[in-house]
């Protein structure tokens, strides 16, 4: 049952990644780095949490993530499109303020009573039935909603890329602005809609991790997961497939990670609890353009 | 940005907006803005002991700003002054438990810091350079590696004989940083970080090395046709930057704390990003944008024990401070420095 | 031709950016079905008016009428919309977008939907309409640089343009290009189009063109019927004052080998082939000029002789040692020099001064320092020198180089160079963008540092240059070299070559 375990593990922690580099990706394609990411997930998580909780309904905590996540990645927006502000830095200001915001808020709110955040969980929609059927019921059926529309949205927005008008604005805004310009096209728009995509993803990926994964806010409980999509987008080279492909690789490294930690082996924790970040620099530096001439040119 | 906003009002409103946007945070969970501003203030510069701590906090963030400020100016784009403190503070303690070395002990330590911070700053440049991995996301991958690093050692070959804790045995006595005045807890690490800063300054102003360091900074296409390879400067100057902040590490431990802990920083390296910038990038603007941040840390400290606000509102607050030199434009001739990514 | 009023009228526009008057009182009619040419430096505003026209950039005074209504574009869409259409010098194309996505993203405001397949259909029904012969399926990326001007100028006429500005459109054109381009031009204006035709080339403008206007200095210096004038005159015109024919001086007779190219092969930054088994010999006292147009290998041949690109095989030797694994550094210690091909990119580091700049070979001189340090009062020093004998301006040591213009700029880059008093000097294109002065003033740095032993290899896509520098001339073409043999000696003969013909079909 190890195999079926990790597996159905591995879908619980693509997922977040996945729903966070689809939206980095859009975002990338569009021409721009966000780093505060990371910090759009807390945001989300934790607006997620603080709504359920008062609300008592997973729903509303869910929507709330959304928009507050949206808010806050519109704000990496206007500093980067409008004020034309260096996104890395923007991004690394941003995300202090996530820490500090949420890290603050929730002390405030919740930790300084000593009061217990209950959540109710996203729960799965698929009937009790289809839950417990062994095998097919962990791998497929016990996941909140947000599992299937994150694999889901792999097909649709590579659709969307390749095939529509609006992936076209978005390639050209990306890779030649003067091009979509002088088709009169406002290269400000279509960043800014990539951002506000962005937003929506990445706070369903925070909600995800708090709502349904953890059931509650720890400070901080995004750990980097941000920065691991910036890595799965960069090594995908925004290609949606392989955001997809190498999502599940870091979402399989992760759930390793968990079963060794649970299964007692007499590794150190904080070594085990490394893999995904050492992964994440060989991903890199395999699928990092081969080296050649001028290799400080490449990879920023 | 609009340029005909005379720049005295644009900074006013950013100012009034994130001061007043503050204080209705603090209104709205049920702290009183006045008193946690003179709690704030106390606890930076109320009394020698205010100041003290102000400076003691300066430090740290003195040594990893002075890191970044030198990567930035190569073009490099060090996020992971953060892991390069880390690891410099373990390699301090390690050092200065494991070894009796007498007079030479203190500098032992700070070198084994500083050498463990330019290995983690390099191996960021060799990625970089070999492999073409961004150092954006590899010095971040780095920062979360060294935590776990120290984790791993608090827990384990460093873990303290006697006791339960998850920290390191106390730095024996000769390894620790003298103090400067009696009585007091400025350490020698502080006057060392202030001369790393004149350091600094006379390496990127008046010395070849420094001059081939802006170069590739300014335009690294440009050097590399003059015959200034840009992959060897970029490593010198990520290593460099790595050194410092290992420093930093190897400070604070000797300096302060006396012994290796989990979660040992107080987020210093990114903070530095901040210091940093409000500093210019200039040696002697970091000096002065470390004491402001320092104060920032002192006084949180203060208004979480006497106002009751958490002191985790610094974290914020540092946010906030950058993003609003970003915002003015304070830093943007920084910004042109340290050259857009890609 | 017409009777009614212009197709596109602009009068009396001004423009000043900071303290210096783009354009002073500038006024232009341009009549439908007719070929207008717009003649002048560089420098001498034609690109600030075209980006009036488009509406790119906005007048201080003077206003815009497009058949006789008023035109006040607010961007380049009120001037699509107005039906003014332009062919830009940089592409505005989307490489990794096939043609046909390119087109449907010009016209994705108009229309409502978009699919993959009607997109190309539309676009073979464009090219067959307008006669131009573009590939609806490739990548633009792909596409040779005439091909991607066909479908900038299909951009254009789909969207309505009643005027086609194009802006210098023959630089990057085989001379069999731009006949191709010259033929679809005048099917253009006879079938009622107005077209601006931009150009600093007066062979072009007789050519091709039945009116002219000549801009210096920002200001219109007179409207011309083209039979009606000569090029001395335009000449005149354009420069102020009448250029003296280069006396040619011959090269050294005895000059040694100072660096021999064998079957070099340099890759191209996305993998395929820039320079493919070249060999070449460049001998002290001559300047080896290349001629070819741009995108040929021009950039792989010098960067690979530089040092800043490693070749896949073939070998180097400079002053007969091997070189070619060697770095920048080490080639320029042995006497190599290096004026690249674009200056704001590799030339000079924009936010440092003027000193730093000068100072980015020197700064390693043990004279100009002591032991690790620098001296700066040597450097600036040795950097006003430098300034007064080079003549660049303004004379201020401590300017950041982006203060200066371009022509200055390069006289900064070629004195860096220059002082190192290189053996052997690579130049590639040195003189672009550059007004006649300043071309005059690298040629005579160029002819002195020949007159002092190096060898000088001159790769440049101006084929007037290669003619009047060259001692002896080769062509790029796809990454090969070949010689030109002093028969064939000629802008034709050559012309073709830099299409991919041979010499002897040439004569043939």
């Amino acid at each position: 049952m190890i195999g079926i375990e990790v597996a159905a593990a591995t879908i619980r922690l693509t997922v977040p990644l996945l729903l966070a580099a689809l939206g980095e990706m859009w975002v990338q394609r569009a021409g721009l780095i966000n780093v505060s990411i990371e910090g759009a997930m807390l945001i989300g998580a934790f607006a997620g949490v603080a709504v359920s909780h008062l609300t008592e309904s997973a729903l509303l905590g869910l929507v709330a993530a959304l928009v507050a996540s949206t808010f806050f990645c519109l704000l990496f927006g206007l500093f980067t499109i409008r004020l034309r502000v260096n996104p890395i830095l923007v991004g690394t200001a941003l995300n202090l303020i996530a820490l500090g915001l949420t890290g603050f808020l929730y002390r405030s709110l919740f930790g300084a009573t000593g009061r217990t955040m209950i959540v109710p969980p996203l729960r799965s929609l698929a009937p009790e039935s289809l839950r417990e059927l062994p095998v097919a019921g962990p791998l497929l059926f016990d996941h909140t909603p947000l599992v299937p529309l994150a694999f889901v949205l792999v097909p649709v927005m590579a659709y969307i890329l390749y095939e529509t008008r609006t992936g076209l604005m978005v390639r050209a805004a990306g890779e030649n602005p003067e091009a979509l310009e002088a088709a009169g096209l406002s290269v400000n728009s279509v960043r800014f809609q990539a951002v506000l995509v962005e937003g929506v993803l990445a706070g369903a990926a925070g909600a995800y991790l708090s709502l349904a994964h953890a059931h509650t806010f720890i400070e901080g409980m995004t750990a980097g997961r941000g920065f691991l999509a910036l890595a799965i987008v960069f090594s995908a080279r925004c290609i949606p497939l392989r955001v997809l492909a190498i999502s599940l690789l870091f979402g399989s490294t992760l759930a390793v990670q968990f079963q060794l930690q649970a299964s007692g082996t007499s590794v150190p924790h904080q070594l085990i609890h490394m893999l995904p970040y050492v992964l994440t620099l060989v991903v890199l530096a395999c699928f990092g353009r081969p080296s050649g001439r001028e290799t400080w040119k490449l990879g920023s | 940005m609009s340029r005909s906003i005379p720049r005295v009002a644009l900074h006013g409103a950013a100012l009034a907006a994130a001061l007043s946007g503050l204080a209705l945070l603090l209104l709205a969970c049920g702290y009183s803005p006045p008193r946690a501003a003179w709690a704030f203030f106390e606890g930076a510069f109320g009394d020698v002991r205010a100041l003290t701590l102000t400076l003691l906090k300066a430090t740290p963030l003195l040594w990893t700003g002075l890191g970044v400020a030198l990567a930035f100016r190569v073009g490099v784009w060090n996020i992971g002054a953060e892991g390069q403190f880390y690891v410099g503070a373990l390699a301090a303690t390690w050092v200065g438990t494991s070894f009796e070395l007498g007079f030479l002990h203190p500098l032992a330590a700070m070198a084994a810091g500083a050498l463990a911070g330019l290995a983690w700053g390099g191996l960021a440049a060799v990625l970089k350079i070999r492999f073409g991995v961004s150092e954006i996301l590899s010095t971040i991958m780095l920062n979360f590696i060294a935590i776990d690093l120290v984790g791993y050692v608090v827990h384990g070959p460093l873990k303290e004989v006697i006791g339960s804790y998850p920290r390191s045995e106390r730095l024996l006595p000769s390894a620790r940083l003298v103090r400067i005045f009696d009585g007091n807890r400025l350490h020698l690490g502080v006057l060392l970080a202030l001369a790393a800063a004149l350091l600094l300054y006379i390496l990127l102003r008046w010395t070849r090395t420094g001059f081939r360091l802006r170069a590739v900074g300014c335009n690294p296409e440009a050097a590399e046709v003059a015959g200034i390879s840009p992959g060897r400067q970029m490593l010198l100057g990520l290593a460099l930057s790595g050194a410092l902040a290992g420093a930093g590490g190897a400070s604070e431990v000797q300096g302060v704390t006396g012994r290796l802990y989990e979660r040992f920083s107080a987020g210093y390296g990114y903070t530095a990003i901040a210091v940093a910038l409000l500093g210019g990038l200039h040696p002697g603007g970091v000096v002065l944008a470390s004491l402001f941040f320092g104060s920032l840390e002192a006084g949180a400290g203060h208004m979480q024990r006497f106002a009751g606000t958490p002191s985790v509102m610094v974290t914020l607050v540092q946010g906030l401070v950058l993003l609003y030199l970003l915002a003015t434009g304070l830093s943007r001739p920084v910004d042109a420095r340290a050259r857009e990514p890609g | 031709m017409s009777d009614g009023p212009p197709a596109v009228q602009a009068s009396h526009i001004s423009k000043r950016f900071g303290r210096v008057a783009a354009l002073h009182d500038v006024s232009l009619e341009i009549e439908a079905g007719r070929i207008q040419g717009l003649l002048g430096e560089n420098g001498a505003g034609k690109s600030t008016l075209m980006n009036i026209l488009f509406g790119l950039v906005a007048p201080d005074a003077g206003t815009l009428h497009v058949a006789g209504e008023l035109h006040a574009p607010r961007g380049p869409a009120d001037a699509r919309a107005a039906g003014i259409g332009m062919v830009h010098q940089h592409f505005m194309l989307v490489d990794s977008l096939t043609v046909a996505e390119n087109l449907a993203l010009h016209r994705i405001q108009d229309s409502g939907s978009y699919d993959r397949l009607s997109a190309v259909e539309t676009a073979r029904e464009l090219g067959e309409r307008y006669q131009l012969p573009i590939r609806p399926e490739a990548r633009a990326g792909d596409l040779s640089v005439g091909e991607r001007q066909w479908v900038e100028i299909v951009k254009a006429l789909d969207a309505g343009a009643r005027l086609l500005i194009l802006d210098e459109p023959t630089a990057v054109l085989t001379p069999g290009e731009s006949e191709r381009l010259f033929l679809a031009l005048r099917g253009l204006a006879e079938g009622g189009r107005a077209i601006l035709f931009i150009s600093h080339r007066l062979s072009e403008i007789f050519e091709l063109c039945s009116h002219v206007t000549v801009l210096r200095n920002g200001s219109v210096q007179d409207h011309l019927a083209v039979k009606e004038t000569d090029s001395s005159h335009l000449t005149r015109l354009m420069v102020g004052r009448e250029p003296e024919p280069r006396r040619r001086v011959p090269a050294l007779q005895d000059g040694t080998d100072a660096m021999a190219i064998q079957a070099l092969t340099v890759a191209r930054d996305d993998g395929g082939p820039g320079v493919e088994a070249v060999s070449l010999e460049l001998r002290s006292g001559t300047i080896t000029a290349v001629a070819g147009i741009e995108g040929n290998g021009q950039e792989e041949l010098c960067e690979g002789l530089a040092g800043l690109r490693s070749p896949s095989s073939g070998r180097v030797t400079l002053a007969g040692l091997d070189v070619t694994d060697l770095s920048p550094l080490e080639r320029s210690r042995l006497g190599l020099g290096f004026i690249p091909g674009d200056r704001q990119r590799q030339g000079i580091a924009g936010s440092m001064t003027l000193t730093e700049n000068l100072s980015l070979r020197a700064h390693r001189r043990p004279s100009l320092g002591l032991g690790p340090f620098i001296r700066p009062e040597a450097l600036q020093q040795r950097a006003r020198d430098l300034m007064e004998r080079h003549d660049i301006r303004p004379g201020d040591p401590e300017l950041p180089a982006s203060s200066l213009s371009g022509g200055n700029q390069q006289k900064l880059v070629a004195a860096r160079e220059l002082d190192e008093q290189p053996g052997v000097l690579l130049a590639l294109n040195p003189t672009r963008g550059l007004d006649v002065g300043a071309m005059d003033n690298l040629h005579d740095a160029l002819l002195e540092a020949r007159s002092q032993g190096a060898a000088i290899l001159l790769v440049s896509t101006d084929l007037d240059e290669v003619l009047a520098l060259g001692d002896s001339i080769l062509v790029l073409f796809r990454g090969k070299l070949s010689a030109v043999p002093d028969s064939a000696r000629s802008r034709k003969s050559i012309g073709l070559m830099m299409g991919g013909e041979t010499p002897e079909e040439s004569r043939a």
